[in-house]
Formats: C-alpha cells, sequence, structure tokens
C-alpha cells in the first residue's frame, strides 16, 4: 500500500498542479474579457462622433509625408460601431472615403470611394492585414472591435500613463484566422479603462508593431478621448502618428449617413 | 479718404442687404490640380494622318468645389488641356456640375454629372452613361461630363435610380493614338432625335454579394466608323440607337473577388451580348518593399463582331496591382490583353510615385504587341505604341 502511495504522489501532485494552472488560465480568460467588457462598456451611449485628425507618415529616415481626414462613427449596438473616413489633404486624394460596416460573424462590409472616377469600390475586409492609405494602420487595426472578436488572458498589473496611473495588461487572441495578429497585448487603465499601450505580435510571435496614446480628454464628462496616438512598426521603424484637432459627440449622425451611396453624396 | 470710406460703406450695406443669400451658399470643399503632361510616340504617324508628331508636350488644369446653396448640395468638377501639337488634345469640359437635394430617402439631381457602373478593372462593360474621353484616356475610363436629371429612392441595403439623360455627346478623337485614318467631324445618327436618353439602375448589397441591374435606351456612346465610300480617306463615327439591359454582380469568396457585367440587348434590329467575367486574387506573402499585391484575370466577350463597343469581344486580360508602401507611396498596374480570335495583344504599364503632399508623378506606358489584319482594334493602332508622362501640383 505504502508503494502505491509513493507512486500515487507525483501523480496527485502533478494532477493537483495541473488543475489549478488550468483553473489560473480560467480566471485569468475570465478576467481578461471583464477587462475587455469594462473598456466596451464605458464607451456605451456615446451615439456618435466625428473627428478631424491629421495623419503623420514618417520613415525610418525621417521623411514625412501628411494626410488630413475626418472620421465618422456611428454607434452600433446590434453589431460594431459604422465608421467613415474621407480625406481632405492631400489635395490630389480630397474626398476620397472608406465605409466600414462591421458584421458580427462575418468579414466587415468595406467600400472605397475614389472621386477621380466617381466610382464606389466593394472591397475585401479579408485583407485585413493590408495597410490603410499606406500608413502603419491597418485595415483590421481601424476596425471596430468586439468583445467576443478575442479570447482573452490576464497578464499582469503595473504602472503607466508616465508612471501615475495603473493599468491592467492582457493578452487578447484574435478568433479571427485572417488576422494578420496572433495576439495583441493591452494596456487598459485601471480607473478610467482607457487604452494606453497596444503591443501587435505577428503570426509568428514576433513584436510588430506598438500602438501608443497620449493627451487624453474627457468629453461629455464621460468618454475619454487621446488626442495623439501613434503606431510604430517594430520591425520597419515606420511611424504613424493621428493628432486630432476636434472631436464633436451626438453631432445627430444616423444611419442614413452611413448608406453606401453616400461616399459619392 | 472720404470717397474711400464711403464706398466702403455702401459696400458693407450692399453685403449685409445681400447676406442671408450670400450666407446660404458654402464651399466645403475646393481643390485644384495642373499638371505638366507629355507623350512621346515610338513610331511616326501613317501617312494617312496628315499633320503627324512624335513627341507632344501640354498642360492640364482640374478644379473640384463641393458645398451648399441652402438645402441643396452642389458639386463642380471643370477641367481643361492644351497638347502642343494635337489640336484636338485642346479642349475645356464641364465634368460635374450639379444639384442635389435629399429629403429622407429621397434624392433628386440635376446638372451635368460623371456616373460610374461596374466592378471590372479592364473595360466597363456597363458603364453606358458618360461618353468616354478618348483624348485623355484611350481605355474609356475617363468620361465627358453627362446632362441630367435623376431621381433616387434609398433603401436599407441599396437604391434604385432613374435617369434622364437630354443631350448627347458625340465622341471626340485624338490625332493621336490615330486609329488609321483621320475621324471625320461630321458624324452619322441612325435617328436624328438623338439625345433623351433613359436609364434606371437598382443595386442592392447583402452580405459578401453586391448586384445592380440596369436598363438604358438610347443613342449609344461608342461609334461605330465606317467608311462612307471605299476610297474614303477618313472614318465616319456612326452612332446607331440601342436597347440594353445591365447586369453587374460582385461576389466575395474567401480572398478572391468575382467579378461579373453583362449586358444584352438590341442595336440595328439585331439582339446582341457582351459581358466581362473575372476573378481579382491578393497575394500576401509578399518580399520585403511590397505592401500590397493583386493578381486581376478578367475574360471579355461580345459577340456584335465588327459592331462590337471595345476590343474585348474574346479577349483575356490578366494583370497586377501594386503597391510598395514607400513614403511615396508608389503604386504600380500592369495589364496585357490577349485577343483568342486574331492573337493579337497589348501591354498597358502604369506608374505612381507621389514626390510630396503637393507634387506626383504619373506615367503610362500602351505598346501594342502583335495585331494581325483580321484584328479591327489593334491593327489599326499597331504603330501608336505610346508613353505618357504627367507631373502634377495639387493644392
Amino acid at each position: 500500500m505504502r508503494n502505491d502511495y509513493r507512486l500515487l504522489f507525483p501523480v496527485t501532485l502533478l494532477c493537483g498542479l495541473l488543475s489549478l494552472q488550468l483553473q489560473a488560465a480560467d480566471t485569468g480568460a475570465a478576467k481578461g474579457r471583464e477587462i475587455a467588457v469594462a473598456v466596451e462598456n464605458r464607451d456605451l451611449g456615446y451615439s456618435d462622433s466625428v473627428a478631424e485628425l491629421t495623419m503623420i507618415l514618417r520613415n525610418r529616415s525621417g521623411d514625412e509625408t501628411r494626410r488630413e481626414l475626418e472620421i465618422s462613427i456611428l454607434e452600433n449596438r446590434d453589431g460594431g460601431d459604422k465608421s467613415l473616413i474621407r480625406f481632405d489633404f492631400p489635395a490630389d486624394i480630397r474626398g476620397t472615403a472608406l465605409l466600414t460596416h462591421p458584421q458580427p460573424d462575418d468579414a466587415d462590409e468595406q467600400w472605397l470611394y475614389l472621386p477621380a472616377y466617381t466610382r464606389i469600390k466593394r472591397i475585401s475586409s479579408r485583407n485585413k492585414s493590408g495597410a490603410f492609405v499606406g500608413s502603419e494602420f491597418s485595415f483590421e487595426d481601424l476596425a471596430d472591435k468586439e468583445v467576443d472578436d478575442f479570447r482573452y488572458a490576464y497578464v499582469r498589473a503595473e504602472a503607466c500613463g508616465e508612471g501615475i496611473l495603473m493599468c491592467d495588461v492582457i493578452d487578447r487572441m484574435p478568433e479571427d484566422t485572417h488576422s494578420a495578429y496572433s495576439r495583441q497585448r493591452v494596456w487598459v487603465d485601471q480607473s478610467a479603462q482607457r487604452i494606453f499601450r497596444i503591443d501587435y505580435f505577428d503570426r509568428k510571435e514576433a513584436l510588430l508593431k506598438t500602438f501608443t496614446a497620449k493627451d487624453f480628454r474627457l468629453y461629455e464628462d464621460r468618454y475619454w478621448r487621446p488626442l495623439e496616438v501613434a503606431m510604430r512598426n517594430q520591425q520597419s521603424g515606420n511611424v504613424t502618428i493621428l493628432s486630432y484637432s476636434r472631436i464633436q459627440f451626438q453631432t445627430g449622425l444616423s444611419a442614413a449617413n452611413f448608406h453606401r451611396n453616400t461616399l459619392r453624396d | 479718404m472720404g470717397l474711400l470710406r464711403k464706398a466702403a460703406r455702401a459696400m458693407l450695406s450692399l453685403s449685409l442687404a445681400t447676406r442671408p443669400a450670400v450666407a446660404d451658399t458654402e464651399i466645403d470643399k475646393h481643390s485644384v490640380d495642373v499638371a505638366a503632361t507629355a507623350r512621346a510616340f515610338a513610331q511616326a504617324a501613317p501617312l494617312a494622318i496628315g499633320d503627324s508628331y512624335d513627341y507632344a508636350p501640354g498642360v492640364q488644369g482640374e478644379a473640384d468645389a463641393e458645398g451648399r446653396i441652402g438645402d441643396t448640395d452642389f458639386k463642380l468638377r471643370l477641367f481643361g488641356a492644351w497638347d502642343a501639337q494635337d489640336e484636338e488634345r485642346r479642349y475645356a469640359d464641364i465634368r460635374q456640375a450639379s444639384l442635389h437635394w435629399r429629403h429622407d430617402r429621397l434624392s433628386l439631381g440635376a446638372g451635368v454629372g460623371t456616373f460610374f457602373w461596374g466592378v471590372s478593372e479592364s473595360i466597363n462593360v456597363v458603364n453606358v452613361l458618360n461618353q468616354a474621353d478618348l483624348r485623355q484616356a484611350v481605355d474609356s475610363k475617363e468620361k465627358m461630363g453627362q446632362t441630367f436629371v435623376s431621381l433616387g429612392l434609398r433603401f436599407g441595403n441599396g437604391e434604385l435610380s432613374l435617369f434622364y439623360l437630354p443631350t448627347f455627346r458625340e465622341r471626340e478623337f485624338p490625332e493621336r493614338p490615330a486609329f488609321g485614318l483621320p475621324v471625320s467631324q461630321r458624324a452619322l445618327f441612325e435617328t436624328p432625335d438623338k439625345g433623351g436618353d433613359i436609364a434606371l439602375r437598382g443595386l442592392f448589397y447583402a452580405g459578401d454579394l453586391e448586384a445592380g441591374l440596369g436598363y438604358f435606351k438610347g443613342t449609344r456612346r461608342s461609334p461605330l466608323l465606317i467608311r462612307r465610300s471605299p476610297t474614303a480617306t477618313e472614318w465616319t463615327p456612326f452612332y446607331i440607337e440601342t436597347e440594353n439591359l445591365l447586369l453587374d454582380a460582385l461576389y466575395l469568396l474567401h480572398e478572391a473577388t468575382l467579378k461579373l457585367e453583362a449586358k444584352t440587348g438590341r442595336e440595328l434590329d439585331q439582339g446582341f451580348f457582351a459581358a466581362n467575367v473575372g476573378i481579382e486574387y491578393p497575394v500576401y506573402s509578399l518580399p520585403g518593399g511590397i505592401q500590397e499585391l493583386s493578381l486581376i484575370a478578367e475574360y471579355l466577350v461580345d459577340d456584335r463582331g465588327e459592331r462590337a463597343e471595345t476590343l474585348g469581344q474574346n479577349d483575356l486580360f490578366i494583370g497586377l496591382r501594386t503597391s510598395f508602401g514607400d513614403i511615396g507611396n508608389s503604386s504600380f498596374r500592369g495589364v496585357v490583353s490577349y485577343d483568342f480570335d486574331s492573337q493579337g495583344n497589348y501591354l498597358d504599364l502604369g506608374l505612381e510615385h507621389r514626390l510630396s503632399d503637393y507634387f506626383r508623378f504619373e506615367t503610362r506606358a500602351l505598346v501594342f504587341l502583335n495585331a494581325g489584319r483580321d484584328d479591327n482594334w489593334l491593327y489599326p493602332v499597331r504603330n501608336e505604341d505610346f508613353i505618357e508622362f504627367k507631373l502634377h501640383y495639387s493644392f
């Protein structure tokens, strides 16, 4: 009998450790998801927003090019939020626009408007890794995220926001097999659920890009928005900076403003 | 000083008096694009084309404005070009000058407009409303303004539109590329009552499918080029009447985009069918320095023989579109055609590069590789290979 116990002991220990680890993974996933839900809830009820911003594309050697754009977003509680991005500068792409209707269980519906030919072009949103107007933001990075688009894991808590805030660090793994990423590590501040940083890991688990946000402002007493965000490609050294000059909420936009054919209006 | 003050006061009171009307007009966006252009042809023009040239510098410009007058939107696009050699390429055109009034799901439009129907990359079989501007693009992708009145009704995932197109514009041809013979300024028409065309379109989209069903009845934009006698030394454009049922559809199948444009109808008392069926496929595993690459294959069929509207009668187009992801946002497009009947083919290459936020460079080359005598479209232009350079300044 003793012999049996001796034999069983390491097995029991192993099982116990495994179940502990599984339990930890479970609670990690649940806690990670909980934080994602909190981020989502923080934004509920904003209805719509219109932002004017400047996009600066800078390559490793410091060459720069600039775009000016307006991003309109319509809150959509049943699915992802609809968005319309319209360019205003450089003049030769003025009027070029991208309309996105997110689909909860499917690839998003996306259209590109090319004013030179007055052409509305349906584009395949499965090309998620494609760069948006030559920037370091891909179409995937810009599309609205739903909680169920990812699996989660809790990583740790650590100081963020120049050391004065505490952030939860979570990993989120895209459910979509067409995603360019294997994993995204997200820093969410505990006090107001603001995303301060995202590390994007490519399919080979190498760090591809880092998103950072700063100069957060509070709108309508509830919605935090950063006035400057940057996406740095860690492999190429290129960086794209979005600098917001104006953000307005509840401007009265409706689904009609996000109809496919409003692109050429 | 007193006079200036009086004048200023008069102007101030005038501007105050007219203020309600002036304040109602608002320009939201405006831009200007000017370009230095040059076209160089590989060979001398055929003898039949009199005043010939090999190299032609020029300039072109376009002005755009959009805004509102009261609760009505307006759009304006004016285009002008001047070519040092080619008199036919010295002209101005109103591409767009239209008013649009919208209320809820309903929209009314009137004026001059440019419309796009279709999904294909090479040739748009169903894009029938506007006359093509061959002086700018021989592939018919550039359009001249068309007078119109339109009524649109939007619904959740689509729109129904009705067009009345009161006037007809003849096609204008450049001196080069030449179609073997000069083109006469005196066109012939099947019926004297040209213009007054009507068109309908219903567009629907659901999930991965997008489809447009259209109807057009009126004068065909693409003329037949005929010789009025066996000894005629010029082509005479002959505009015929046409009635079309049009379908364009796009379906996203995994990564691929499937495209179809089809047209059937009657012309000169004969039924016809034309279509463009194609696929576009993105390539993901790319070498460094290439950001995006799409492969395109399209097959065109047109059973009208010599009366076909485009060179795509039984032709395959294979091409690629790529962007390099550099700071200049460089992109390249290359298409090669192959005619299964005559074995003729041509190459269409284009490159674009941004030099700064204001300057950009475009070049495009058309090379006719192989054109047998039995190829109605390519044989006349077999010696018309050319390259075009454009340096644009936009503000």
